[in-house]
């Protein structure tokens, strides 16, 4: 499933560029390059070839790592994405450290006191995270942190301090989904009879919420986590650009501004990329944390032969009849 | 729309013998006093900026070099921005552009990603695997991403913002439509309508779709919000609207520069968003438990 997609996902980005406004050759030549030098690097480049043989260089290009040369910097595309990604990475990794530790704790007891004061708090700051665009929080704790209060850097990304307001900025808005997914997540399972056994004989609140709903309540909140995180890997767009981070996503948005073409697509199929994988180890993880998963891709491989022998055999007398 | 146009005439018709459904959501609605809450403002919201000519003090473009960064003040009740608008009249006027992107690229979505999901779901087979092939295509790559790139490709502008968040918004309506319609599909109304002849564009839109929107209509007034929020990101970034036009996201990007010496320049675009998007997924909370009491806690 991963290769269709991501061969369709390069389909996209290409046709994308098709439809773009404005001819490469000048862009890189600049406005003072005559018509018949703009041509011979048009002729040069293969631009003038049918779309067909385009997309398929395009697509051998990149099986052989080559996303194009930056019309800015001049650099091979790939390189400057590798450059960038661990710092994505790194901030990925904290919003989601972040969003995970508020939003599940607080969707934990949120369930548990249902329609206490501390839930109908929980959940309105919860929708009303939801309802934030992040990089207006952004802006505003920077206002408050670096600006009033002058504790934390506002810019810049060179060491654990500058971490800390990108991280809180994203990581808040996260937690509110994930405080929303938990909290349903949670009150599903603690409906069920095996949680009304556990109490009943006598099991200490505390290990029945802990050892016996969460565990239960865990694929849901780890598919919001997946998201998150997946999403954190290129959503942060506007987040690096507000707290200046050199990251991929900052990275694309002085692209766009540059019209550096080859730099956005390089950005957005390697953003896709991450994105799939992300989904693809977030499924893997099921099996893990699951037990009845487990025992459903066991079972199907242990039923099959059976029942798909009787299936033939029915069809087969059906036939014969 | 025809469950909202009739849920808004509830209000004011006297009580017929019979509920309808749409009445039952509406009794069950305003017992959610949040939802209540948002309905009410988006509803303000959108008055006040359909009057805003008449309402807004200023112009949204009108410049007073001798009244530059003002704080807020009786006159100015949102302060003023660098070259001396007022920012209260450009947020009214902004509102316009907004909210409209917000429910026009919503509409794009909901069609073209409706239509996707009810065609998908229904015939089945191998057309559903192939439109949801394009739907998984199109969920690879992170729906801001999606939307900032295509608005990239084609450009910026109030109509291209709007296809590009549309755009972006279909897997999501698509999905959505196409998992009721899968479950629907098997029930015995649908069986009954097949015995007695009805045909397949009959059954889709008297039977399935009526009975599938309950999920598409909740999603939808959440997307709304988002919709705002991805736009107002857009012109965040210099794509999506540009200036001199007022769009709460623009104005959140020309007050960039100053904010930390003139905080009032960010501060009330951000909650304009803000109230409007919050309003929206009360609205759209609310929404959900009216129309699925077994899902209400």
């Amino acid at each position: 499933m991963l290769i269709p997609v991501i061969i369709g996902v390069t389909l996209i980005i290409f046709l994308m560029l098709a439809i773009t406004p404005g001819d490469p050759a000048r862009q890189i030549l600049g406005a003072e390059a005559t018509d018949a030098q703009v041509e011979e690097l048009r002729e040069e480049m293969g631009l003038n070839d049918p779309m067909p043989v385009r997309y398929l260089r395009y697509l051998w290009d990149m099986l052989h790592g080559d996303l194009g040369t930056s019309y800015t910097s001049k650099q091979p595309v790939t390189s400057e994405l590798l450059d960038r990604f661990p710092t994505t990475l790194l901030l990925a990794i904290l919003c989601t450290i972040v969003g995970a530790i508020i939003g599940i704790i607080m969707g934990i007891i949120s369930a548990v006191k249902q329609y206490t004061i501390f839930d109908n708090f929980a959940r309105v700051l919860a929708l009303a995270g939801i309802s934030v665009p992040s990089f207006w929080l952004g802006l505003m704790l920077i206002i408050l942190f670096s600006v009033k209060l002058k504790w934390l850097p506002s810019s810049g990304f060179y060491g654990p301090k500058y971490w800390i307001l990108p991280a809180i900025t994203v990581g808040l808005v996260q937690a509110a989904t994930v405080m929303r997914q938990t909290r349903s997540a949670m009150l599903d399972v603690v409906r069920q009879d095996y949680i009304r056994t556990a109490r009943a004989k006598g099991q200490s609140e505390f290990k029945v919420v802990m050892g016996h709903a969460l565990p239960n309540a865990l694929i849901p909140i780890i598919t919001v986590l997946g998201m998150q995180f997946g999403h954190g890997l290129g959503g942060a767009v506007i987040s690096e650009q507000i707290f200046s981070i050199p990251g991929i996503g900052k990275l694309m948005v002085d692209s766009i501004n540059a019209r550096d073409y080859p730099m956005v697509q390089g950005g957005v199929l390697m953003i896709a990329v991450s994105f799939t994988v992300v989904n693809l180890l977030v499924d893997i993880l099921y099996a893990f944390i699951d037990p009845r998963i487990k025992a459903l891709y066991v079972g199907k491989k242990a039923k099959k032969e059976e029942p798909e022998k009787t299936e033939e055999t029915g069809s087969e007398a059906v036939s014969k009849k | 729309m025809k469950v909202k146009e009739q849920k808004q005439t509830v209000a004011t018709v006297a009580a017929p013998k019979k509920k309808s459904q749409a009445q039952e959501v509406w009794h069950r609605f305003k017992k959610n006093h949040l939802a209540l809450l948002g309905l009410a403002l988006i509803i303000i919201m959108i008055l006040v900026v359909t009057f805003a000519d008449f309402i807004a003090p200023y112009g949204f473009d009108d410049q007073d070099y001798m009244s530059t960064m003002l704080p807020p003040s009786l006159e100015h009740l949102c302060g003023t921005d660098n070259v001396g608008r007022d920012i209260f009249s450009r947020l009214l006027f902004g509102g316009r552009v907004s909210l409209t992107i917000g429910i026009i690229s919503v509409g794009i979505g909901l069609i073209v990603g409706g239509a996707m999901g009810a065609i998908a779901g229904y015939y089945g087979g191998k057309l559903d695997n192939f439109l949801m092939r394009i739907i998984d295509i199109l969920m690879a790559i992170p729906s801001v991403i999606l939307a900032i790139s295509i608005c990239a490709a084609l450009g910026p502008g109030l109509v291209n913002t709007m296809i590009a968040v549309g755009i972006s918004s279909i897997p999501n309506y698509a999905r959505i439509l196409r998992s009721s319609i899968l479950s629907i599909k098997q029930q015995e109304y649908v069986e009954a309508a097949r015995a007695i002849g009805a045909s397949n564009n009959r059954i889709i839109g008297k039977h399935i779709v009526p009975n599938s929107l309950s999920g598409l209509i909740v999603q939808a007034s959440m997307g709304v919000g988002r919709a705002i929020i991805s736009a107002a990101s857009m012109s965040f970034i210099g794509l999506g609207i540009q200036p001199p036009n007022p769009e709460w996201g623009a104005m959140l990007s020309a007050g960039r520069t100053y904010f930390q010496n003139y905080p009032h320049m960010v501060l009330f675009p951000g909650i304009a968003i803000f109230l409007a998007v919050l309003s929206m997924n009360l609205i759209g909370d609310g929404l959900r438990d009216a129309l699925d009491p077994r899902l209400k806690r």
